[in-house]
């Protein structure tokens, strides 16, 4: 199986997703409870991925590391308290190797 | 914030030009124009830096599974570049390496990537009435990242001109920095220690774009939902839970929210 094969069609069927509703119809979402529901994408969609990452092992539940949720947790609140995305890697990185170092990784 | 024109409209589409009563379209002078694709032009820049120090760990570490897994660096760049999708080109590595079959990497790639119907009907809002080959090349590199900065930025910019340049210079940095460094990861990926924790640094981003996005209780319940709902989803096959939980997390809140 030739990989690039693999990368054409999963680029292809990603890019139908990506304008699926454009040619689907704009207008019909630009109003109503769909646009609204929009607003919710982000929130959603961010923490379905982080929560992936943390508690996920190859798509099965696996005890998340201390480090791990202690460096989301962390770059969390630095972002809150700041508004500033920088923080989120500046705090959350030192916090995962710190809690690494020290065995709780 | 650069001063600029700011055309609020609260459904989030851009406004066309305003026409005069006797036909022609009013343009806006070209000093304004040029003022407000500068000031996008910086804001983006000042927008997407943060980011770029977490998509850069990011991106090293698919180099590094390209390595590992003994793909070429070609073909690994070239599936990214069509792909435009970082967290499905490493389940696309990790499958082949595996050897699954084509139908189960593709598929797994397109569940994964299912989120990027909502990112799509947001971005058909955004520039509804920019020409249609233009949106059709804009929408290749659609991804989270610039969702997500597009997203709040556009909340008080409707100029068109404005949001064009905004997304496009958040697109070509997010794409050079995305392919430069999977080619650098590729190289050097493997020589760097894994206590450096490089595969946590895009959910840190993300942890950072998520909590200046809780701004609301229907965003709060949608993140809590899909939280729950990837928790609930874990062992689905072929990557099921993330995009589930994704879409779980809005028609809960979007429940939610007609209730109140």
């Amino acid at each position: 199986m030739s990989v690039l094969l693999v990368f054409a069609l999963a680029a292809a069927g990603t890019y139908v997703f990506r304008s699926l509703v454009m040619f689907a119809g704009a207008r019909q979402t630009s109003t109503g409870r769909f646009a609204g529901s929009l607003d919710l994408v982000g929130p959603s969609a961010l923490a379905a991925l982080i929560t992936s990452a943390v508690v996920l092992d190859h798509g099965d539940l696996a005890t998340p590391s201390l480090a791990k949720c202690a460096a989301v947790v962390a770059a969390f609140v630095a972002v809150r308290r700041t508004s500033n995305n920088s923080a989120a890697l500046a705090v959350g990185s030192p916090t995962f190797w710190l809690l690494t170092a020290l065995g709780t990784g | 914030m650069e001063p600029h024109t700011n055309l609020h409209e609260p459904d989030g589409a851009a406004r066309p030009a305003a026409s005069s009563a006797d036909g022609p379209v009013d343009e806006p002078p070209a000093d304004d124009v040029a003022a407000t694709v500068k000031a996008a032009t910086r804001r983006a820049v000042r927008d997407t830096l943060p980011l770029l120090a977490g998509l850069a760990p990011f991106s090293l570490a698919i180099g590094a599974s390209m390595a590992a897994t003994g793909m070429s660096p070609l073909t690994g760049v070239i599936g990214a570049a069509m792909l435009m999708a970082g967290t499905s080109q490493l389940a696309i590595i990790g499958l082949v390496d595996s050897g699954a079959g084509l139908f189960v990497a593709v598929g797994t790639a397109l569940l994964i990537n299912l989120r990027f119907v909502l990112y799509g009907a947001k971005f058909a809002q955004w520039f509804a009435n920019e020409p249609l080959r233009l949106r059709l090349v804009m929408l290749i590199p659609l991804v989270d990242q610039n969702f997500v900065l597009c997203e709040r930025a556009f909340v008080d910019e409707a100029d068109p001109a404005f949001r064009r340049r905004y997304y496009g210079t958040i697109s070509v940095l997010l794409i050079v920095t995305f392919l430069g460094l999977q080619l650098v990861g590729f190289y050097v990926g493997a020589s760097v220690p894994a206590a450096l924790g490089l595969s946590l640094a895009a959910p840190l981003m993300f942890t950072g774009l998520l909590a200046g996005a809780l701004r609301t209780r229907p965003a709060i319940v949608a993140a809590a939902s899909a939280a729950v709902v990837v928790v609930l989803g874990a062992g689905l096959p072929n990557g099921l839970a993330m995009p589930v939980a994704a879409i779980a997390g809005v028609v809960v809140a979007s429940q939610i929210g007609t209730k109140r």
